[in-house]
């Protein structure tokens, strides 16, 4: 019997390279403490968590819903963040994220998705942190 | 060898998967509503595999030792965490004397995360 799957992975290759549009954030006083306060081990002092680049993922889902991949599709599979200087309250992050990658597993029944963000302070040349992201989709 | 011996977490509640999506912006139904949450074969809503790794981190800030940073980190997310497990939070040095290794695991000893945490 063929199994049925949800997506067609070669219309999904199709998407390996795409970019998403440019996201633009204010890190303000607000949002670093109510996520770090999320996120805080009682004993530790956190002003800016170091996933904090987590809240700002607009690409990620942009690229997903270009797919036609909703989210309960989805597993997080890994995460990488890569920093270069630090991020400061009252600065405006820009980013836009790639498809950098897609791999099939298990005959087709997972498909492995790379994502690429890089994180720049407007204005600034280089980027203050990268992320890369792996989802796991559900292909059943 | 264990460096930092593991020590639970405080549990997670529903309520805490609710505050995390709202400060987070992951707002996937699969952590929120039990209903959607099974009918995409999962037991139950799931917690946000961010949301540990935003524990963890806070954790290696506290160790990494004062005037160091975290240069790179990278997360592996092992196993599905239900709200209410009994989570516990521990690791090492690596051989280098300042990297980090820690993981998440539950009392059964499954591991739900592990996360390398580059010190510079």
């Amino acid at each position: 019997m063929t199994d049925v799957r949800k997506f067609d992975v070669k219309a999904l290759e199709s998407y390996i390279g795409l970019v998403s549009k440019d996201y633009h954030y204010d890190v303000t006083v607000d949002d670093v403490q109510e996520f770090s306060n999320a996120v805080a081990h009682p004993n530790d002092l956190l002003p800016v968590s170091p996933v904090y680049f987590t809240k700002l993922r607009d690409g990620e889902f942009e690229i997903l819903e270009k797919m036609g991949i909703s989210l309960a599709d989805l597993l997080h599979g890994e995460q990488e963040y890569e920093y270069f200087s630090d991020i400061k309250i009252g600065v405006s992050i820009v980013c836009h994220s790639r498809l950098k990658n897609m791999i099939t597993k298990k005959n087709g029944e997972l498909i492995i998705l790379e994502v690429e963000t890089p994180f720049h302070v407007k204005d600034a040349e280089l980027p203050i942190c990268k992320s890369l992201t792996t989802f796991i989709v559900r292909n059943k | 060898m264990t460096d930092f011996d593991f020590e639970p977490l405080q549990p997670i509640s529903r309520r805490d998967l609710q505050n995390y999506a709202k400060v987070s912006g992951d707002h996937n139904e699969i952590h929120l509503d039990d209903r959607i949450a099974r009918a995409h074969g999962l037991p139950g809503v799931i917690v946000h595999g961010m949301y540990l790794a935003g524990l963890m981190t806070s954790r290696a800030v506290g160790i990494k030792g004062a005037g160091k940073k975290i240069g790179k980190v990278k997360f592996r997310f092992k196993s599905m965490t239900l709200p209410e497990e009994q989570l516990l939070l521990g690791g090492r040095y690596l051989v280098d004397g300042s990297d980090l290794a820690l993981e998440i695991r539950n009392e059964a000893g499954e591991i739900k995360l592990q996360g390398r945490f580059t010190i510079v």
